[in-house]
């Protein structure tokens, strides 16, 4: 029986061509039902006649323990999923204190991100994951529902007040929010943040490392005085706290909010639940009244390792150049929708990304401040006590004295 | 001969010595090989893990350091972990009650002659047979603001009974207590049942014409001999509520803001989310600690109603 459920664990996934080749067999954990990866290794294994790649795909949230405690025992992958930054089982930052992943540092494709990127690719210069795409946090917004209330994409905070009355005057709810765990209520404030703290302040991150400010002495009090205004001015779902990241995405696809702010991988998400016919847009969400202080969250997405351990580093390297070369992001763009972390030739961005798209390739963008935090118990307090924020239990001044709190270890 | 005949009457039995066979030809040797397999599978990796708890290991590093009884005052400071073993004592104290009252009460109707009891007895014991994750995902959905317990309560004239169940801090921990009540009561309306069976007709029928009537019946008779069934439902469900997961964890991952997390959740999200592999550990040992305690005390108190 433990044999019978030790196979059925095993995810149906890409499957290689390994009955044919007795080659080098690299070894690969990734995400379940992936098929760019699926793409990514048809194409790397012709290419390189002889090689097998055996992928397991694993779902969330089960790929981060599972992918941790294999590389803690021994037993990962040569190639697995790496997320950046730190405060997360599979982190770059955080597996750097197990030395578990490979110095990739030499890699031409290392020139195409920017020193914010790297920063959280690895630790002490060396550059430990690489990821295909950008995840961007916009207002996504359901172009019927706004026309139908009348309104268009605000660009200034008070539009977005504005916006919550006028959807509240028609029945609709102007910002859907699921908060419950894994819901999207934690994006909103990283969006204020961008143009209220990260934007402004860029070495904001490093003063906070050397404990020069914190979370209460910044402008954080700020963004979430904002979303209290937001809460009190009705712009989210009722009972919120209770609504979970599907239903929310659910009332936005079906015109009963106007729109989200959410991760923009969840756009396409939003698209399957909405009737045929229906069309999104995106916009970055403002914190003031003057256009130009907006700052839009662009993060790196997840991506992939080498496990330092492996017995076929070279090669194992050589796919991840592929997964990150143009071909490689060509074949990520024809199988899935996103945001390249790289320029591409030809390369149109989504009809749902086009009011983003500009802004996230341009300087006016900001790290998500999770992958910036140096240990998970601060984005622990964060979502446990924004949580207790929005139901009104706790206060701006308590939730900020969590996270410093956490912050300091 | 007559003095012989009562000489041999006088004298004891002689009882049969058993020859002793050695330890090579002893039974114990058959129980070698699944008690190496339980403490290699079990015990081993039960010792080898609560060292971790004296530990700061974060699951990642390799080299942890020894921090003594660290791990297990942090317990105490931690407000998550005050309020885990609160939320843990309480669903474990509040399903021991309910479940088992409530389920001695069902066994007690289904044991009755009424018609339909086996259907009954099928529908009472069915949730008993799903996975607490499905059942965790079912009744999330029910309790959604605008699930199906909101839109019963709506459509019945109630609305003003409409709840935010799982996202208020208030209400959420006693919807998870629902749940597994929901789902376990059948399994000790089946302990009840069969101890129920076990009792003599006769002895009832006796208290009868004694003139005792049914609650006096059932305090007097049927409650003593149903002793050994309060026992085990007691302790299974006791055990069961000490160590609940699954359903915390689907329903609300121990939110809203922490307020329905569980020692378990918090093992969990220690070890797994959190990097703090040594603190979860010394949780993992208190919540066996908590374990171990409840059962004695408990069987204890139960053997003593027994006798």
């Amino acid at each position: 029986m433990a044999a019978a459920l030790g196979l059925a664990g095993c995810s149906a996934g890409p499957q290689s061509n390994s009955d044919k080749n007795s080659g080098t067999v690299l070894t690969m954990s990734g995400w379940a039902d992936d098929k760019v990866a699926a793409a990514l290794i048809t194409k790397f294994e012709a290419d390189n006649p002889g090689v097998t790649i055996k992928y397991t795909g694993l779902p969330w949230p089960g790929i981060n323990t599972q992918i941790n405690t294999e590389l803690v025992s021994g037993t990962a992958s040569d190639i697995v999923v790496v997320f950046p930054g730190n405060g997360g089982p599979i982190t770059a930052q955080t597996l750097a204190k197990g030395n578990y992943l490979a110095d990739m540092s030499s890699s031409k494709w290392v020139s195409n991100y920017n020193d914010a990127n790297k920063a959280v690719m690895g630790v002490d210069g060396k550059i430990l994951m690489g990821s295909n795409a950008f995840t961007i946090i916009p207002a996504i917004y359901n172009t019927q529902a706004l026309k139908t209330v009348g309104a268009t994409a605000p660009s200034t905070f008070s539009e977005v007040l504005g916006l919550c009355g006028i959807a509240k005057a028609k029945g609709k709810v102007a910002y859907a929010l699921g908060g419950v765990a894994g819901g999207n209520y934690p994006y909103l404030p990283y969006a204020l943040a961008a143009s209220l703290v990260y934007g402004p302040n860029p070495d904001f991150v490093a003063k906070q490392a050397a404990g020069d400010t914190s979370f209460s002495d910044s402008k954080w009090t700020t963004v979430l005085e904002k979303y209290r205004q937001m809460v009190d001015a009705g712009c989210f779902t009722a009972d919120a706290t209770g609504t979970s990241l599907d239903v929310a995405q659910g009332q936005v696809a079906k015109g009963d909010a106007i729109g989200m702010v959410a991760v923009s991988p969840q756009i396409k998400t939003i698209e399957g639940k909405a009737p045929q016919g229906t069309t999104f847009e995106t916009a970055a969400f403002p914190a003031t009244d003057n256009k130009s202080e907006t700052i839009l969250p662009v993060g790196l997405g997840a991506g992939y390792g080498v496990n330092a351990k492996s017995k076929n580093i070279d090669l194992a390297k050589k796919f991840v150049d592929f997964y990150l070369s143009e071909a490689g992001l060509k074949i990520a763009l024809d199988k899935g929708s996103l945001f390249p972390s790289a320029p591409v030739e030809g390369y149109t961005p989504p009809a749902d990304l086009a009011g983003v798209a500009e802004q996230a390739r341009g300087e006016k963008t900001s790290s998500f401040p999770d992958q910036t935090w140096p240990n998970a118990s601060v984005n622990q307090s964060y979502t446990d006590g924004l949580q207790s924020f929005i139901g009104g239990k706790s206060s701006a001044a308590d939730l900020l004295k969590q996270m410093d709190d956490a912050f300091k270890g | 001969m007559a003095l012989d005949t009562a000489v041999r009457r006088n004298e004891a039995p002689v009882k049969k010595r058993r020859r002793y066979r050695g330890f090579a030809h002893s039974v114990w040797w058959f129980v070698i090989p699944a008690a190496a397999l339980y403490v290699f599978a079990v015990v081993y990796p039960s010792l080898r893990g609560s060292l971790f708890a004296f530990t700061n290991w974060d699951g990642i590093s390799q080299n942890p350091k020894w921090v003594g009884f660290d791990q297990f005052a942090r317990i105490w400071s931690d407000p998550n972990g005050l309020t885990s073993i609160r939320n843990t004592l309480l669903i474990a104290l509040a399903v021991t009650v309910i479940q088992n009252i409530v389920g001695l009460l069902i066994a007690l109707a289904v044991n009755s002659r009424i018609k339909s009891r086996d259907i009954l007895r099928v529908l009472i014991f069915a949730p008993v047979v799903i996975t607490s994750i499905a059942v965790g995902f079912l009744w999330q959905n029910l309790y959604t603001p605008d699930g199906g317990i909101n839109e019963t309560l709506e459509a019945a004239g109630l609305g003003a009974l409409r709840q935010n169940w799982l996202g208020n801090p208030d209400t959420a921990i006693w919807c998870i207590i629902v749940v597994v009540f929901w789902q376990f009561v059948g399994y000790s309306m089946v302990i009840f049942l069969a101890g129920l069976q076990g009792i003599p007709e006769e002895i009832l029928e006796a208290a009868a014409i004694d003139g005792a009537g049914p609650i006096r019946r059932f305090w007097s008779v049927v409650r003593p001999l149903l002793a050994p069934s309060i026992t085990i439902n007691v302790m299974l469900s006791l055990i069961g509520g000490l160590k609940l997961f699954d359903q915390v964890f689907v329903m609300t991952q121990g939110g809203p803001g922490g307020a329905t997390n569980t020692i378990s959740t918090l093992i969990y999200s220690n070890a797994f989310s959190l990097g703090r592999f040594g603190y979860a550990a010394a949780l993992a040992v208190v919540l066996s600690i908590f374990v171990a305690v409840a059962s004695v005390i408990q069987y204890r108190l139960l053997a003593l109603q027994e006798r």
